[in-house]
């Protein structure tokens, strides 16, 4: 149970964070495990993230920042490269955070919007192309007023 | 995200990829599968949530949803059957709260198994479109526990058993019931249906039509109805403490159908305690309870109120036909009134004033008080000796409520314009007597009469009503302006004015002198205050008081007749008179004198004449005297009043007859006004029209008006149509 104002989280690599209570509670995930009485264990969590921190942070700042403010700070957070964008991707789905998430996908948007076609997607993502010559034909022939 | 500023992004492959271990799926499954059975083993406390559910998260995410999802299904199911197992296991009563422990367990535990997945929940079952967990949970349950071939029919059997228990009077635990019935509800609506409350509903309907057999041949009627009651109201409360809400309305149909539905008619017509016998005996607890039972099956409410209206008019028509009864009208028609009042009691008591009940009590009523054609006569009598002397000394409002009652009984009669023209002779005759107890008490039926039948119908009647007042004051004026009459004889004068009266013409007997000289002075009194009058004495209608001394030296104050007065007054001046002389001074007419002579010479206790020959009728040769040894215990005796009787058989055809002959210009009249504003009308729509106008004063005889139709013909009120023969028209 998150007795205090403040609750203990501890994350994958041991590291103890002091969360206060409304923060944490925007974290689907953790307030379902709050509801559970039962056992202390659940309420020991291991995050697999290491981004826990980054993910707290931005939550936080979240709830103090006023609107104006707010997208001009998020672009600026979300300026991070491709891996840490990954991370903070795979702990906003995990803890299940919907304004990091949201905040997150937008900028993934973003940047595929800013890419000029096929190929610098799959490089900036590090997708291979699994298509077989003749589908990667086809689907051009199809897609041609798309100009991709 | 409109962000102005452009930025030059860069472009870096990632680093990392997650790697993913081929035997990555079964091991994470396998951890899974082992929290699954510490769950189902009450160990769950050991386990750690958070990483389970990273476990289940991870596995969704790297596309091992479906491997998760069936291996779910599979645990869930063995887990099940186990349990099945040890429930069949479970002896007698012991059954039930086994099958609901593991059914809370299962609850528990399925609560948890969906915390751990809940990101499967999300995403990949909406996806995939397969049943989320909380509902595999229930239905996996359903297939492996309920509709295992050896329980399911153990439970049901079991339900039934207790049931029945609880029907027969044990007492059973209803928490417990509450709780199964609910894990059928929560299994799904046709679970609840098809797996309890169709075989409930039979076996239900089985059991109270036995019960119902086994009542009715013990039970009387009102008993049975209290039984069917609290069955009723027990299944009821039944549905309240342990069953689904919808229920209610499907089992009070099985026992509404079984035990009052299938038993109504015997149940109405049982002798000595059916429908009739309650209602001779006013039973209103029984009746309340047989009109709340039948209103809720079909023609329930039908039964009872024929039965009330056949029986009704039974009694009635032996009421209104009963030679004994017919003696006494005043009798009669209180007999009428209480009748009315029982059953308005019942109306309102016992069937919650339903207006369909009162149309029945009223058509009844109006049919039986109709088939005797003295009714309208009789209700007047009653009036009459109400006000005569019925009414003396009670209260303001006990005349209004009885008034009303009367009231309530006259508006029943079809032929109402009977009623009119005896009721005219009955007020007459009270007027002039002046044995009325109050005037207001009169005007007040006058009032409610006008309200029932409109002004016309009473317009004669508060005619003479202001007659009497006016001669009053004319009376006043009179003597004031005559005041040498104080001594000798005093006259009373009433002036009627002729058209409002029930007047027979008659011949004016020779008063005697005394009289005829006091007559005189005020009429011509009376014509110089209004000129253009005629005035004539009615002598049939007076009375006289006359003091008298006898034989002996007794005194005695004679109450008398006009006639009788003329009579009377004649042995002055002799002792001896014969029948010849009497009438020729007094030119009496003959019957009437007869009757006259008869009262005062015949009848003991009155005798103040003597006649000879001693015969009780009246010869032409008899003689008279003054019956010296006349003797009565009171001072002042009453001779002969006219009294309103019965009419003898002659006087019941006239009056008949009269009533007949006034209603030809009244049908006439409505005719002219129907063909006047329609101009042009077939035959069978001018009897209709005829009909409902005058049925505020009687019920019009087709006959008749077709009669009535061929004289207004002939006098070129109408004519036919030349096409067609039954159409009329009007001529201007």
């Amino acid at each position: 149970m998150l007795s205090s104002k403040n609750s203990a989280l501890e994350s994958k690599d041991n590291e103890i964070f002091e969360v206060e209570e409304s923060i944490a509670i925007q974290s689907e995930l953790i307030k379902t495990m709050a509801t559970m009485v039962n056992s202390k264990a659940y309420v020991n969590e291991r995050n697999q993230m290491g981004c826990w921190k980054q993910a707290n942070y931005h939550v936080e700042q979240n709830n103090k920042i006023v609107d104006e403010e707010l997208s001009d700070w998020e672009s600026k957070f979300f300026e991070v490269d491709m891996d840490d964008l990954h991370e903070l991707f795979m702990a906003a789905n995990y803890l299940e955070i919907e304004s990091l998430l949201n905040g997150v996908a937008k900028r993934v948007a973003d940047i595929i919007k800013a890419c000029m076609n096929v190929e610098v997607i799959r490089q900036t993502f590090g997708i291979n192309n699994d298509f077989a010559a003749q589908q990667e034909e086809e689907i051009r022939k199809l897609n041609s007023w798309n100009h991709i | 995200m409109s962000n102005q500023k452009k930025r030059i992004f860069q472009i870096e492959a990632f680093k990392n990829r997650v790697v993913v271990d081929p035997k990555y799926a079964e091991k994470t499954w396998k951890i899974l599968e082992h929290a699954i059975h510490e769950i189902y083993n009450h160990n769950a406390s050991g386990l750690s949530f958070e990483e389970l559910y990273r476990n289940a998260y991870n596995m969704v995410l790297h596309k091992f949803g479906e491997k998760l999802y069936s291996g779910l299904v599979t645990t869930m199911t063995a887990h099940l059957k186990e349990i099945s197992k040890s429930i069949e296991a479970a002896q007698g009563d012991l059954f039930l709260e086994e099958l609901n422990r593991k059914w809370n367990d299962h609850n528990k535990a399925l609560q948890m198994i969906r915390d751990i997945l809940m990101y499967m929940d999300r995403t990949y079952i909406p996806n995939t479109h397969k049943t989320p967990v909380h509902e595999l949970g229930l239905s996996l349950w359903r297939d492996n526990i309920i509709h295992s071939g050896k329980i399911q029919s153990r439970l049901l059997s079991t339900l039934l058993e207790l049931v029945h228990r609880e029907r027969t009077g044990e007492v059973i635990d209803r928490g417990l019931m509450r709780n199964i019935v609910k894990m059928l509800m929560d299994l799904g609506s046709s679970v609840y249906q098809e797996d309890f409350e169709k075989p409930f509903l039979e076996v239900s309907a089985e059991f109270y039509r036995r019960e119902s057999q086994k009542f009715i041949e013990c039970y009387d009627c009102g008993d049975y109805l209290k039984k069917a009651e609290i069955r009723l109201n027990e299944e009821i409360e039944r549905v309240t403490h342990y069953l689904d809400a919808k229920s209610e309305g499907k089992i009070t149909n099985v026992v509404e159908k079984e035990m009052i539905a299938n038993h109504m008619m015997r149940l109405v017509h049982m002798e000595n305690s059916g429908l009739v016998n309650m209602l001779l005996n006013d039973k209103h607890g029984d009746l309340g309870r047989m009109y709340n039972l039948f209103r809720r099956v079909p023609n329930g409410l039908a039964m009872i109120r024929d039965v009330m209206t056949s029986h009704l008019r039974e009694t009635g028509k032996q009421l209104v036909t009963d030679a004994e009864r017919l003696k006494d009208p005043v009798e009669y028609v209180q007999r009428l009134l209480d009748e009315k009042e029982k059953y308005d009691g019942i109306i309102s008591l016992a069937f919650s004033n339903d207006k369909t009940f009162q149309n029945a009590l009223n058509s009844s009523f109006e049919y039986f008080i109709n088939l005797n054609s003295r009714s309208p006569e009789f209700i007047s009598l009653f009036v009459d000796d109400k006000l005569r002397k019925g009414l003396k000394g009670v209260s303001e409002e006990d005349v209004e409520i009885i008034l009303d009652k009367v009231m309530m009984i006259f508006c029943y009669l079809q032929e109402k314009d009977v009623f009119e023209k005896y009721y005219k002779q009955h007020l007459a005759k009270r007027l002039l007597s002046g044995k009325t107890v109050s005037d207001d008490a009169e005007r007040s039926l006058i009032v409610k009469l006008k309200t029932a039948c409109g002004y016309q119908y009473t317009s004669k009647l508060e005619g003479m009503l202001t007659d009497m007042k006016t001669s009053q004051d004319t009376m006043q004026g009179f003597c004031s302006s005559h005041p040498e009459l104080t001594d000798g004889p005093t006259l009373v004068v009433q002036v009627l004015t002729t058209g409002s009266w029930p007047t027979q013409p008659s011949i004016t007997c020779h008063l005697p002198f005394e009289m005829s000289a006091l007559c005189e002075k005020f009429r011509s009194y009376y014509l110089g205050i209004h000129t253009g009058r005629r005035l004539s004495w009615q002598t049939n209608m007076g009375t006289a008081d006359i003091k008298a001394i006898f034989g002996k030296g007794q005194k005695h104050e004679l109450n008398v007749s006009t006639y009788q007065m003329c009579i009377l007054m004649l042995f002055n001046n002799a002792d001896r008179l014969s029948y010849k002389e009497i009438e020729q001074v007094t030119a009496i007419p003959a019957s009437d004198l007869k009757r006259c002579l008869q009262s005062m010479a015949c009848v003991k206790g009155k005798n103040v004449l003597r006649k000879e020959p001693m015969s009780k009728d009246i010869g032409e040769d008899d003689s008279f005297f003054v019956n010296e040894k006349f003797a009565s215990k009171f001072y002042k005796v009453k001779v002969g009043t006219v009294v309103a009787q019965k009419e003898s058989e002659p006087e019941k055809q006239e009056t008949r007859q009269r009533v007949e002959e006034d209603r030809k210009p009244q049908i006439e009249a409505a005719v002219v006004r129907i063909m006047k504003s329609r101009k042009v009308l077939d035959h069978n729509n001018i009897i209709a029209e005829v009909t409902k106008q005058l049925q505020s004063r009687f019920l019009a005889n087709p006959t008749e008006i077709k009669k009535r139709i061929e004289s207004l013909i002939e006098r070129e009120f109408l004519e036919r149509d030349n096409s067609d023969r039954k159409m009329y028209r009007y001529l201007a």
